[in-house]
């Protein structure tokens, strides 16, 4: 039961002896490994990103919140299995928290809360909260400016898709466009996104 | 002409935008399409970013809870590549809920899908936070009990107690009453359910004696630990869980070894508010 702290701030306590600054996939390195100082640094950085998607897809601060949980914990739960050769660990928890948002979307929702009357005021409702997003966020502006440079029906797909959790038949129905269509926006939309935010293709 | 080509799905794909059988068909494509698997993993980095974009700060009791979680759930082993044996894996989105929710990020992900379900996280979604936070703490509380007697190397969950306690929002010290014969930093988080016990300026004690601290609640009495001040009357810091109804945080002088129930009066007293 005993524990001497020696360190005011329990998350100095295995961070590496460098001045550089910790990246994610360091963290999860040492996550895997079931360091919880490292763990709690990796929840200092990203469950704001973790808790606002799902906020944004579930709307519903307390559902937002459950999720945030859940996804932090399969973050722990899960962390040996982070490749970084794969992909990014931001990549890999916004997938987990994506996932786990739509997941309760579409378990809560039966059929006839989809209908298209639903779908038309949801792309209204979508359409505000990105005009009224304020944020200094350099993340933030640049996404916008990059959602700003798609077509129309690209930015529609893409933010019904991801950011309201709709299936693409649903965005299909919701935008009046036939499905292959949506389909092939939703892909050249976001080749054209990558490229915008500078992803590596 | 390709009327209906999968590979033209990685966009709705990266964006979980794909409905049962479409997702099917799209991981058995994207097993064999290299190309596919490279174009995935940047629009899986494009989403990300578009989910990064939407961040907020969220509650602080989200934290408490996480670590509190945290201290209690075992982390998967790694996965051995090559000797692990394929289950079969349902549609993400009608079969296993776990493996709905599983990153599709990075070609060859589905064999994430293998492997021990330790905890089963969908039965947790029910819960409130609140109850999901308490639930937590219950657990963290019996833990935390049974590394009393046990004392086996629990300090994982220690550590977690402790850095919850650190960072909490609602963590106070909690000042020692006026004829305490130590100097004390005690701080606690309702929070956490926890506390972390500093004690200073403590005199010494013949060779059979010891100090033991307990947690009391009303007339019941729990022993934390016993302990013994360093050369310049400094008790090594202690963690502990606490629970509801816990009224005073006391340390008597007992027989080396300690004792079962308190038998003498309490030098040091810590009241426990909210």
């Amino acid at each position: 039961m005993e524990l001497v702290i020696n360190e005011p701030d329990g998350s100095q306590a295995s961070a590496s002896g460098t001045n550089t600054v910790e990246t994610a996939e360091q963290m999860m390195g040492l996550v895997s490994k079931g360091d919880q100082a490292a763990f709690a640094r990796l929840y200092d950085a990203m469950s704001a990103r973790v808790f606002g998607l799902a906020r944004r897809i579930l709307r519903d601060p307390a559902q937002a919140e459950e999720v945030g949980q859940e996804v932090m914990l399969e973050v722990w739960r899960r962390a040996s299995r982070f490749d970084a050769s794969r992909g990014s660990a931001l990549s890999w928890i916004m997938t987990m928290a994506h996932a786990r948002s739509v997941d309760r979307v579409r378990s809560a929702q039966s059929a006839t809360d989809r209908d298209h009357k639903y779908a038309s005021t949801t792309v209204e409702r979508d359409v505000d909260v990105v005009a009224d997003a304020v944020e200094t966020s350099l993340e933030r502006k640049q996404v916008q400016r990059c959602l700003g440079s798609l077509t129309d029906l690209q930015r529609e797909s893409i933010n019904l898709a991801y950011y309201s959790g709709f299936t693409q038949a649903e965005v299909a129905v919701a935008l009046k466009t036939p499905l292959g269509t949506v389909k092939t926006r939703l892909r050249d939309g976001l080749i054209r996104l990558r490229d915008c935010l500078g992803v590596p293709a | 002409m390709m009327a209906h080509d999968p590979s033209l799905s990685t966009g709705a794909a990266a964006l979980n935008a794909l409905a049962g059988p479409e997702s099917d068909e799209f991981e058995a494509h994207l097993a064999e399409c290299v190309i596919c698997s490279s174009e995935m993993a940047g629009f899986l980095e494009t989403a990300a970013r578009l989910g990064a974009a939407a961040a907020q700060t969220p509650p602080e009791a989200m934290r408490s809870a996480v670590m509190a979680m945290v201290s209690v759930t075992r982390q998967l082993p790694p996965e051995v590549t090559g000797t692990t044996l394929e289950l079969p894996v349902q549609g993400r989105h009608h079969g296993d809920p776990d493996a709905a929710s599983e990153p599709a990020a990075g070609p060859g992900a589905q064999t994430e899908l293998v492997g021990a379900k330790v905890i089963d996280l969908n039965s947790r979604r029910r819960f409130s936070g609140r109850l999901l936070l308490a639930a937590a703490a219950v657990i963290a509380i019996a833990i935390a009990a049974v590394a009393i007697f046990k004392t086996p190397d629990n300090t994982d969950a220690n550590l977690a107690l402790k850095n919850c306690v650190l960072s909490a929002a609602d963590t106070h010290v909690q000042p020692a009453t006026d004829d305490s014969q130590a100097t004390s930093n005690v701080r606690l988080s309702n929070s956490c359910g926890a506390a972390i016990i500093e004690l200073s300026n403590v005199g010494p004690l013949p060779a059979d004696k010891t100090y033991q601290l307990w947690i009391i609640a009303g007339d019941q009495s729990r022993s934390v630990e016993t302990m013994l001040p360093d050369g310049n009357g400094t008790m090594p810091v202690v963690v502990t869980a606490l629970q509801v109804g816990d009224t005073l945080l006391g340390v008597t002088v007992e027989p080396a070894g300690g004792s079962a129930q308190p038998t003498t009066a309490p030098v040091v007293k810590v009241p426990i508010t909210a």
